[in-house]
């Protein structure tokens, strides 16, 4: 390996040390389980408030998932306060922008074209849960892109992939609304558990790897070694 | 990184290139606190693989040629010391980057 190459690692390294642990995963998780549960009740009209106070959840997901690095992160790997983000690449944003832009014009274009039988009930049925996959698939891209996270590749297709799939298995729902929910609900239940699956691994092996590291203040304490 | 990776035929190394930035051990601290706003001992300790008491020498190095700044603050009432790469460790970085891709492509 070329000197320049090894450094290149190092700063990948670095730059994937806040998904090392699992914490994102594990918390990402949680909230996905939270939306399939949510979408679950919407889809037998159970009422619309509790959509509205798990929705809240990412309110609470930065001090949670600080709380639990300050618990068991950084007194085996140590502090690290990672760069505020900034995306300079307007190739990135651009590409971005568009996708977005294809998302919300490309569902209307579709009705308008097969509009001799298309309506609400198509739309809910085939279109919206495509839509959210590919979404949420955004993110979940950046951030397999930027830091090389093979898992959340997997993730991003899943989404949308997910979305055709279980209109195709026609399950038995009271309605489209009920169709429209339940398809949102396993999507986001499987992204969740695979999520929660591989969070557990990760930190699992985290903790195996990385053992708290004893005060030592001639060569720089660690301040959560009592932890 | 193994000594043996780095270039050591003295025409290849000569004086333009800052002999602080040139060592493989400060290269990888470097270059860890490039990719973060500020990281505490053990966080370099766990990245670059070095000892702790090579680690403490090459920050003590660092910091006293400016490259970077060593503070300590307290979180939760408990000492805490935190490492962040100056502006010229930043500059002094690119510049040792540089230097090496042109000597590198003057190999070709």
């Amino acid at each position: 390996m070329s000197t320049s190459t090894e450094l290149d690692a190092i700063a990948l390294k670095v730059q994937q040390a806040y998904y090392e642990d699992g914490l994102a995963d594990l918390f990402m998780g949680v909230i996905f389980l939270g939306l399939a549960s949510v979408f679950t009740m919407l889809a037998y009209n159970i009422t619309f408030l509790v959509f509205m106070l798990i929705m809240l959840n990412p309110l609470f997901y930065d001090p949670l998932i600080e709380a639990a690095k300050r618990r068991w992160v950084y007194p085996r790997a140590g502090y690290v306060k990672p760069k505020p983000f900034k995306e300079t690449s307007t190739r990135g944003v651009l590409l971005i922008l568009v996708l977005i832009a294809s998302i919300v014009i490309l569902p209307p274009v579709v009705l308008f074209i097969i509009s001799g039988y298309a309506g609400l009930f198509f739309w809910l049925i085939w279109i919206a849960p495509v839509g959210f996959g590919l979404l949420i698939a955004i993110g979940l891209f950046f951030l397999a892109h930027r830091y090389h996270l093979t898992r959340y590749y997997l993730f991003a297709i899943l989404l949308p992939v997910i979305g055709v799939i279980v209109p195709w298995l026609n399950l038995s729902v009271p309605n489209a609304y009920a169709a429209f929910f339940t398809t949102f609900a396993i999507q986001n239940a499987i992204i969740g558990l695979l999520a929660l699956f591989s969070g557990t691994v990760l930190f699992l092996r985290f903790l195996h790897r990385y053992h708290v590291e004893p005060t030592d203040p001639a060569e720089g304490e660690n301040p959560h070694a009592r932890v | 990184m193994p000594a043996s990776e780095f270039p050591t035929d003295p025409s290849f190394i000569d004086d333009d290139l800052d002999p602080i930035v040139h060592s493989p051990a400060r290269l990888k601290i470097l270059t860890v606190l490039k990719e973060v706003e500020s990281a505490d001992f053990l966080f370099i300790l766990r990245q670059t693989g070095l000892t702790r008491g090579n680690l403490s020498s090459h920050l003590s190095k660092l910091e006293t040629v400016g490259y970077v700044t060593i503070t300590k603050e307290f979180v939760e009432k408990i000492p805490h010391t935190l490492i962040q790469l100056t502006e010229d460790g930043k500059k002094a970085l690119q510049t040792y980057r540089q230097q090496m891709i042109q000597k590198l492509d003057r190999l070709k």
